[in-house]
């Protein structure tokens, strides 16, 4: 579902934010791409769903070239960045429903699916009012709600777990699982290591804009012989220091 | 540190970031930084117009024998720029400000923090002033060789100027946005009462001036010579006129022209007394104001309901025409334009444009009227081009942009739709009035509904074109944006002067051909340069 290749990208000043970094998530993975602040994963998300523009390197969505045909992957792709900016003027319902006129979503189906999500979230009552007055958690759970309602068949998520609350976090990793489940690819991004590994089939870790490790969950802690995803990425770290 | 030292942080803190001072020292993208360097050299041009027109004006008054009036009418001047510059800036910088948490939660004074952002917003009206008076008090010295009395009191004058009007705007302001706070669409009752506010700002000084000050007879109809002794003799009706407008420009005159030294004190004490004043109430209730602003309706109680689908261009369309009118800054400095032209319109109709040339002191010019109107509302309604600035507008919120899959047309199309939606109806409407008012027979009234409509067309395609050049994101507030950004002065001043240009070809008679077919031909010729911008600029890639 999502292909990168030799993926590189450099910003102004010469200092390269990803170095020739490879990987693939399939349909049906639970992908965790971890590292430290800095480290180039948000540069490499940012990348895959359109916002930044880069100049080394290939990423296919679904086949697709995200450089040649731009439209083609972002009808299939969802993003939740890590910090909730949206539309601060419009109410949550017209925040919801003009995503949903962006995905050409028919009018029954997206009525169903914000039902179905804002309950889960327990926000249904809070879309009639601006979304200004939203907390962040709240924000957050919106943006989730705005990606997941035309069912991508790849969702981007950038710290999707920072300011939700446990049961709204619970009900996050469901729906993830269930979008999984239908044949849906996922690639995000965290710094909590535990939910990576209690999540995540696939895992990559990036260190200093170089991929450390990219395969499966089982394989990284077959290879490690029995240490926690924490030491593992501790023993990276500090490896590399 | 003490009180002072903690003002003097703040009132530095806050230059730094309007002046991007460490934009200039820091920035390594080129771009940005060639971007900041531009916009300086603009804003420089600007300023040393400004000192050029205000020696202008001040020559002009000497020139005719008038020089009396220079100290009340810089005074004026000055006092309605500043006024009508703070007026919107108190919310966003008086009021419900960014950083509003960060700095209450540091151990300073609510006087102190009121006092470093009325010192901000002083310095820069101060800025203004000294463009305005320093050259209007240079002519001032050398035309009417004042007593020496003047050199002091000219300088502590340009520091003690803006103090009243700021107060006076911040308080507008105030009251504003505390009456707005109360509504469920606070940006939208703002709005409509700033837009009131200006209306009436504009009507009042119209009613201390309407009385005929008999300018038409000053100059000698055969000669065209400018009779001195009766210029002199009108010199108290405008003064009188000025003093009712503003009374504190009395006692300023009172203290340059007859040496008054009582007066000059009781200038100094007022400006000083009411900002005092100012500052000990607004402190009682500051926090209470704050949290006014920062607090939001939550009903909690929304009930989903059947949702209807739509285009992705109307779903832009609405989310940009809703950003624009729910701000009150973006309504009231973008669409400020139509609201005059309607007013002009208006004011046509009910007082006829006899009477309306009569108060702007250009009679005896109906016949020109007839030719120009067309352009005259082109012009006014132009100036109202937020194409160029709705991109920029998306802000930190452009990853959502680009992230959906929005073809770049759609995405203009729908700010030209925004655009359009103001200016169209707007200039139909003010031609239709104008036509009742001018009775240009059919070609000229058709001419009068069409050219308004093909420069709103051509002003809003080129402000697509100029926003995709010029836009950046991360601005700090909308103030920035909208009252300092290169798009707002080129989308707006840009239009104006195309305009203008326009309008003086067709009128002036450097083309042998007359008013009505030139500006039939040019109206044609911009339809068509329209079309080939907008197929050129439709599918450019969306700035990064």
């Amino acid at each position: 579902m999502l292909t990168i290749k030799n993926f590189s990208k450099t910003y102004k000043g010469d200092k390269k934010a990803v170095d020739n970094i490879s990987l693939e998530v399939k349909e049906g993975d639970i992908f965790g791409f971890i590292g430290h602040n800095g480290a180039g994963k948000s540069t490499t998300i940012k990348s895959v769903v359109g916002v930044l523009d880069f100049e080394e390197g290939e990423i296919l969505i679904n086949g697709h070239s995200v450089k040649k045909e731009p439209l083609v992957c972002k009808q299939i792709t969802a993003y939740i960045p890590d910090n909730p900016d949206i539309y601060e003027h419009l109410t949550g319902i017209q925040y919801l429903n003009f995503i949903a006129d962006i995905f050409g979503i028919p009018s029954s189906i997206r009525q169903e699916k914000i039902k179905k999500y804002a309950d889960a979230f327990e926000i249904t009552g809070n879309l009639g009012d601006l979304v200004s007055s939203y907390s962040h958690g709240m924000k957050q759970k919106l943006t989730i709600i705005s990606a997941i309602i035309h069912e991508p068949k790849l969702l981007v998520l950038d710290e999707p777990f920072v300011g939700l609350d446990p049961k709204a976090a619970v009900t996050l990793k469901e729906i993830m699982h269930e979008l999984t489940a239908g044949g849906s690819a996922i690639f995000f991004s965290t710094h909590i290591l535990d939910v990576a590994e209690k999540l995540c089939n696939k895992i990559a870790m990036i260190h200093h804009g170089k991929l450390a490790f990219a395969g499966t969950m089982e394989d990284l802690l077959k290879e490690k012989e029995g240490g926690s995803l924490e030491e593992i990425f501790m023993e990276i770290v500090n490896h590399e220091l | 540190m003490n009180e002072k030292n903690l003002c003097g942080l703040l009132v530095k803190n806050r230059l730094m970031a309007q002046l991007g001072i460490n934009a200039f020292r820091y920035e390594k993208d080129k771009r940005k930084r060639n971007g900041k360097i531009a916009m300086t050299v603009a804003i420089f041009i600007c300023l040393i117009m400004v000192i050029f027109y205000s020696a202008i004006v001040a020559y002009g008054y000497a020139y005719m024998g008038l020089g009396e009036l220079i100290p009340t009418i810089s005074l004026v001047i000055c006092s309605m720029i500043t006024l009508f510059f703070t007026m919107f800036k108190a919310n966003g910088d008086l009021f419900g400000f960014k950083d509003y948490d960060l700095i209450m939660s540091l151990p300073v004074s609510v006087r102190t923090i009121i006092n470093s952002r009325f010192i901000n917003m002083y310095l820069w009206n101060t800025f203004i002033t000294i463009l305005v008076m320093l050259p209007m008090g240079i002519v001032y010295a050398v035309f009417t060789k004042p007593y020496f009395g003047f050199y002091i009191m000219w300088p502590v004058g340009i520091l003690l100027a803006s103090l009243i009007p700021t107060t006076i705007a911040a308080i507008l302001g105030a009251i504003i946005t505390a009456i707005s706070s109360k509504f469920r669409y606070a940006s939208t009752m703002a709005t409509i009462l700033s837009i009131l506010l200006i209306v009436l700002l504009m009507v009042i000084p119209m009613t201390f001036t309407q009385s005929d000050s008999g300018i038409g007879s000053l100059i000698d109809s055969k000669t065209g010579n400018i009779d001195k002794t009766a210029f002199s003799a009108i010199a108290p009706i405008i003064s009188g006129s000025l003093n009712r407008l503003y009374p504190p420009a009395k006692l300023f005159s009172s203290a340059l022209v007859e040496h008054n030294i009582i007066s000059f004190l009781l200038f100094g004490g007022i400006s000083i007394g009411w900002y005092g004043l100012f500052v000990y109430l607004l402190s009682i209730k500051y926090k209470q104001i704050n949290s006014a602003l920062t607090s939001h309706i939550s009903r909690a109680d929304y009930k989903l309901v059947t949702l209807h689908q739509g285009s992705m261009r109307t779903a832009l369309y609405v989310k940009t025409t809703k950003r624009i009118l729910k701000s009150t800054i973006c309504a009231t400095n973008l669409l400020i334009g139509c609201v005059l032209s309607i007013m002009l319109a208006v004011a046509m109709v009910i007082a006829g444009p006899a009477k309306i040339l009569q108060t702007l002191e250009i009679s005896n010019s109906v016949a020109i009227l007839n030719n120009t109107a067309g352009y005259v509302i082109a012009a006014m309604v132009c100036m109202t081009n937020t194409a160029a600035v709705s991109l920029a507008l998306e802000g930190k919120n452009i990853w959502l942009i680009k992230s959906l899959p929005i073809a770049p047309k759609i995405l203009y199309d729908s700010y030209l739709l925004t655009n359009l939606s103001f200016t169209v109806p707007t200039s139909f409407i003010c031609s239709i009035l104008f036509c009742i008012s001018l009775k240009p027979g059919l070609i000229g009234g058709f001419l009068l509904i069409i050219t308004p409509q093909v420069f709103a067309f051509f002003t809003a395609v080129m402000g697509i074109m100029v926003g995709n050049r010029l836009a950046y994101y991360d601005w700090q507030d909308e103030v920035q944006l909208i009252k300092q950004s290169m798009m707002t002065m080129i989308g707006i001043l840009g239009g104006l002067a195309f305009v203008i240009l326009c309008g003086a070809l067709a009128n002036t008679g450097i083309v042998p051909v007359s008013p009505g077919l030139l500006t039939f031909i040019l109206d044609i010729l911009l339809v068509v340069l329209t079309a080939v911008i907008y197929l050129k600029e439709a599918n450019r890639p969306i700035r990064a």
